[in-house]
């Protein structure tokens, strides 16, 4: 079975990171705030900072998996009448603008089902989006889903946290086909002071069972660069979200070019000693021996 | 040959395009939730004069492009709705890209108009006939001329298994033999050739009268214009016209349908009765007190006696009476087999009973016509061996007077009763047209799937209620619950979490465990003594159950209440804390123990829930922490102080409208972030799995307290039953133990201050599918996806969902919607306190409302409970506010 393109796209970005001796850094904003024009200027920002790839935010009322941060950024733009709308445009402008760094749509299942989930992904894919997140929806709910996704040629990032059993684990290895999320502490998004002492034990363990399946990408708490070099040793990318939003709310794009360059500065590991069990990160051909 | 052949490759790529995206087995599932298809060729066949089917295309073939039709599927709406208005019974939706500028969208927005529609394609794999089900059409095309025998059965078999109908086209003589060879009903005649396009209106005239006597429903397509044309097809013997080119030319389609409409010719069609809202249960052969106790318990809708002597089953007419005299609403018929007039006068007379059941007939008696007197006559058609015939046995049968038609796998010579086949194939094309029951070997191990796969009117059953001969009690409660089964699967939980097409877990991932967890360890206790006895204990020392069922007097519900018609109330306003939430919470808080968990949280609208979860862990010595927004703190003061007293923590959530569902946003958050110390004790029939079933089950002790309340106080189950619906859980917990009865289900919502999105919370009556809180439900929002803060007077049904259960009630037909203004509520309950002494809670009020409103509907007799959810001293600065405000 081969990755839809946008999958791949994504799967590239983290090899080309890997390839040049660093974890890849992913920055995450909401579509449409503060306005658009000022979201607009943000993501160039981010880009220019030297995130790899952008996840954009879909704004919904009803952000159950976020905290305080994002789920007040994200309630600010439903009022000011964003939604699924408004991230397709965001996509779309960045794309006019000459992008290319891969860009994923992040978003609750209400407002991607809302209007026909067909035609709510083409929109998103003709607009130049890659990949999705969403965080309501587990690996396995929604397997038609999961079916519209691949074949709006969208890949698609599910989630694991250190309570999802084994069993389950695979199932969303198997099922992500941009890259696997691994959220490394119980809760919602948000910074957090310090990296959970059972976050690198848990994500190195999850990034020995993908065994180069599928890049491994560690989010939810990320906000300094020491968090950074901590999580990044240990895994393919690292996201960066409610920081830059709150980056974004104290000091504007300038603000969120700052703190991704510094946080980019903070991406390069040490060489790792070859692992023969490894296999590189982008090959499509790894796909074919998962079930379909 | 070219044109067409073509037509069908790029008709079968395109489907099997779309088999690689949406599989058979996705398609399959999505229609077994679906609501049944709208009855296309009976729209047809029993319209009392020549009925027209209205085509939107954007182009032809044979005529190029029609400038009335533009691009998107809003233009294909545009002229549906204008035909519809027009006067159209039936529309036909080209969904062909290539040569006809259709689309799937144009058809999947058009059905929901409410026209049945039939969608035109080339279609030719059985795939495309499930599309057509799942697009919502009522029919789909296949035409003759480009299938083989075999791919023409199949495709007639799969629309019958898809649940609609196959208008089969032909255009000469041999398509029409091929057509009423492979048992097609519906027959649509096309004067075009398809292959030169010409179109020759006399041999299709000719064709036309030929087929008459075959039976189908007859349908004219192509090359009529004119009210002429439109005559010459009645008198040839259509039932319908498909007319396209003749409307797209003119200027307003809508106005030129208008005018042929207007002049089409009357013509004669039998009356056959409505199909009947749910499935009707005959248990028939019962010949003593314990078998028709068992009818009158289990509520059958008909009771059978044998009077045919021949039977083993056979009873007097005068036991008759005597076992009849206790059947209340149950409706009694005497079994005869080919008696004489006399026959069935004198048992008539002797046994008081004026239903019979005619079987051993070929043809309806003439005496039948005298006796219209009767109330019920069911006519037999034996063993029937195609569609066409069934349905002109059973429009003779109607015709001469019967109210209901039996189909019946015996043949006429053998007597029935014995079990043997039903014929289900025929019955399943028989209903699509007109109501026919069936029999032959039905028993609850089998009833549940022939009604959801056949979709009988009414199914019936002798020797499949007994055991050892005699009338089993279990046997004839089982087979009413099985066949009452909700086809859609409305009625019970699957193993994926959903009712129907509702329902489900969509949570963050970390929320998974906990609630596989939580599921297991529910599946556990629900069948655990101890557990049980927990709970039964609490139910009884610590909430006071069960409650009391208190009829009050007319006027302490409505003004103009009928005399003789009976209200009662379920007073959960008496339950401990003074509301039916303490059934859940105490339920949910002794499962958390048993779990070992040592905090809970829960959400709360009015307080009653979060009171509730306070008064429990206080109880059971756990740390309780209460989310309540803001809002709602503001305008329920009582309950906050209330559980600060039973030592919960209360938490304002100020984010979003500081209401309900932003106060289920945060427990949810602290769930996800406290997983592993902390349960989470959901207040009401929401959420993700198992938490709307495992609510509705704790609850369900409402309605069996009330079930047998009832039978004792009435010696019968209620007519309806009525609750106020939030998220669900007080509604759910009446209506779920009286699913499988005749009783009505009313669910009233919160109208709020109108019908504008935003000042109500109707979200079943007025909302649209959506997934909030972990479930896919009904949604008050925008049609962008965001969901939009309800309003009501009332706290506890201020939530922007409802329970996914009670949205496959509603979507299935079991549940009736109605929603009561702020204003209505705050005078129903002045009007029940001051009429009878009990101050209901504003939720309570808006079912008291409903039930005012259905009450006089009713006659003298009629049994009415209605849940007082909650009582109202939480409410009083409200309605004091309220009187204050000008």
């Amino acid at each position: 079975m081969t990755l839809p393109r946008g999958a791949s796209r994504v799967r590239a970005a983290f090899a080309g990171a890997d390839a040049a001796g660093r974890t890849a850094l992913i920055a995450y904003l909401v579509a449409g705030h503060p306005d658009d024009q000022t979201s607009l200027a943000a993501a160039t920002a981010a880009l220019d900072g030297g995130a790899d790839v952008l996840e954009i935010g879909i704004p919904f009322s009803d952000p159950v998996a976020d905290g305080p941060v994002i789920a007040a950024a994200g309630q600010a733009a439903v009022a000011a009448g964003g939604g699924l709308a408004s991230a397709g445009r965001l996509i779309a402008a960045l794309r006019a603008a000459g992008r290319k760094e891969p860009l994923l749509a992040m978003g609750y299942m209400n407002p991607l089902v809302a209007q026909g989930a067909r035609t709510a992904l083409d929109d998103l894919a003709s607009a130049g989006a890659d990949a999705l997140i969403i965080p309501d929806l587990p690996a396995g709910e929604d397997t038609q889903l999961e079916r519209l996704v691949a074949h709006a040629g969208l890949g698609i990032c599910f989630l694991v946290s250190p309570n999802t059993l084994p069993p389950r684990v695979e199932r969303a290895i198997r099922a992500s086909t941009a890259f696997l999320y691994v959220v490394p502490l119980f809760g919602v998004t948000g910074a957090r002071d310090q990296v959970a002492t059972t976050a690198l034990p848990f994500l190195r363990r999850i990034r020995t069972v993908t065994d180069g399946r599928v890049p491994v990408a560690v989010g939810f708490g990320v906000s300094r660069p020491e968090h950074v070099r901590e999580l990044g040793a240990a895994a393919d990318g690292v996201i960066v979200g409610s920081a830059v939003v709150a980056a974004l709310e104290e000091g504007g794009p300038a603000r969120v070019r700052d703190l991704v360059a510094l946080l980019a500065n903070a991406t390069s590991r040490p060489r790792r000693a070859p692992d023969r069990r490894r296999r590189s990160l982008g090959a499509h051909e790894r796909q074919s021996r998962q079930r379909p | 040959m070219k044109a067409l052949d073509e037509l069908v490759a790029a008709a079968r790529v395109r489907a099997r395009r779309d088999a690689r995206v949406t599989p058979l087995s996705e398609v399959r599932r999505q229609v077994s939730t679906m609501a049944p298809a709208p009855r296309f060729e009976a729209a047809l066949r029993y319209a009392p004069r020549l009925a027209v089917i209205a085509e939107v295309k954007r182009s032809s073939p044979s005529s190029g492009r029609y400038a009335a039709v533009a691009e998107g599927p809003e233009a294909a709406v545009a002229i549906v709705r204008a035909y519809a208005a027009a006067g159209a019974t039936a529309v036909s939706i080209l969904t062909e890209p290539t040569r006809f500028g259709g689309s799937d969208v144009d058809l999947e927005h058009s059905a929901r108009i409410g026209a049945p529609a039939l969608r035109k394609d080339f279609t030719v794999e059985p795939y495309q006939v499930w599309q057509a089900r799942v697009l919502g059409a009522g029919a789909v095309l296949v035409i003759v001329r480009t299938l083989s025998d075999a791919a023409l059965r199949a495709l007639i078999d799969a629309a019958a298994a898809a649940g609609i109908d196959a208008l089969v086209e032909v255009h000469d003589a041999a398509d029409l033999e091929r057509a009423l060879a492979a048992d097609a009903t519906l027959v649509g005649v096309n004067a075009r050739n398809l292959d030169t396009f010409a179109v020759d209106r006399e041999a299709s005239l000719r064709l036309l009268a030929s087929a008459r006597a075959s039976g189908a429903t007859l349908v004219a397509e192509s090359g009529m214009s004119t009210s002429q044309d439109l005559a010459d097809a009645a008198d040839a013997g259509a039932h319908a016209v498909l007319i396209g080119t003749a409307l797209l030319d003119s200027a307003s389609p809508g106005d030129r349908l208008r005018a042929l409409v207007a002049g089409a010719p009357e013509r004669p069609c039998p009356t056959i009765p409505e199909h009947p809202r749910r499935v009707l249960v005959k248990t028939c052969g019962l010949r003593d007190a314990v078998g028709v106790q068992a009818a009158i318990r289990a509520d059958a809708d008909l009771a059978g006696f044998v009077m045919s002597a021949a039977s083993p089953r056979a009873v007097t007419a005068a036991e008759a009476r005597e076992l009849a005299s206790g059947l209340r609403t149950v409706e009694p018929v005497l079994v005869f087999r080919r008696p004489s007039a006399t026959d069935v006068d004198a048992a008539v007379r002797t046994s008081g009973i004026d239903g019979i059941q005619l079987a051993g007939f070929e043809a309806p008696p003439p005496w039948l016509a005298g006796r219209a007197a009767l109330d019920t006559v069911i006519g037999v058609v034996h063993r029937p061996s195609t569609v066409r015939d069934a349905v002109l046995a059973a429009e003779a049968w109607y015709s001469a007077g019967a109210t209901h038609v039996l189909i019946e796998g015996a043949a006429i010579a053998d007597g029935g009763g014995s079990g043997g086949t039903a014929p289900t194939n025929v019955v399943r094309g028989v209903n699509r047209i007109l109501p026919a029951g069936i029999a032959g070997g039905l028993d609850a191990t089998n009833v549940a799937a022939v009604v959801r796969d056949v979709r009988p009117a009414f199914v019936d059953a002798a020797s499949g209620l007994e055991r050892h001969g005699v009338s089993d009690p279990r046997r004839i409660g089982a087979f009413v619950r099985s066949a009452r089964m909700d086809p859609a699967g409305a009625d019970r939980v699957n193993a994926r979490g959903r009712f129907g097409a509702f329902g489900g877990r969509y949570v963050p991932e970390t929320l998974i465990q906990p609630l596989n967890e939580l599921e297991a360890a529910w599946r556990v206790a629900r069948r655990a003594p101890d557990y049980l006895a927990d709970l039964r204990r609490l139910q009884r020392d610590f909430i006071g159950r069960p409650t009391p069922l208190f009829e009050v007097p007319g006027i302490a519900v409505g003004e103009a209440i009928p005399t003789g018609v009976r209200i009662f109330l379920k007073r959960e306003d008496l339950a401990h804390t003074g509301a039916h939430k303490i059934n859940n919470a105490v339920g949910q808080a002794l499962l958390a123990v048993r779990m070992g968990k040592t905090r809970i949280v829960a959400e709360t609208g009015a307080g009653q829930h979060g009171v509730a979860t306070a008064a429990a862990c206080a109880l059971l010595g756990v740390k309780c922490v209460v989310f309540m927004g803001t809002t709602d703190i503001a305008r329920q003061v009582p309950n906050v102080r209330r559980m600060h007293l039973l030592g919960a923590e209360v938490h304002p959530v100020a984010t979003g409208n500081g209401t309900l569902r932003d106060a289920l946003n945060e427990a949810l958050r602290d769930w996800v972030t406290n997983v592993e110390t902390t349960a989470y004790v959901l207040g009401s029939a929401a959420g993700p799995h198992p938490y709307p079933d495992m609510v509705a089950e704790l609850q369900s002790v409402i309605g069996r307290e009330s079930r047998t309340q009832l039978l004792r106080e009435t010696g019968r189950l209620p007519d309806v039953a009525v609750a106020s619906v939030g998220g669900g859980s007080n509604a759910i917990g009446l209506f779920r133990p009286f699913l499988d009865a005749r009783t009505r289900l009313v669910g009233v919502e919160a109208g709020g201050r109108g019908d504008g999105l935003g000042d109500n919370a109707a979200s079943l009556g007025l909302g649209t599918p959506g997934i909030l809180h972990g479930a896919f439900t009904m949604l008050t929002q925008t049609v962008a996806g965001q969901v939009v803060e309800p309003h009501s007077i009332s706290a506890g049904l201020d939530y922007p969902g409802v329970g996914p259960q009670l949205a496959a009630l509603a979507a299935s037909g079991r549940l009736e919607v109605t929603r009561a203004s702020d204003s209505d509520a705050v005078e129903a309950l002045h009007r029940m306190t001051r009429h009878a002494g009990i101050l209901p809670a504003l939720e309570s009020s808006h079912a008291l409302v409903a039930a005012a409103r259905l009450a006089t509907e009713l006659s003298a007799g009629a049994i009415v409970v209605v849940n007082l959810s909650g009582r109202g001293d939480k409410d009083l600065d409200i309605v004091a506010g309220v009187e204050d405000s000008p």
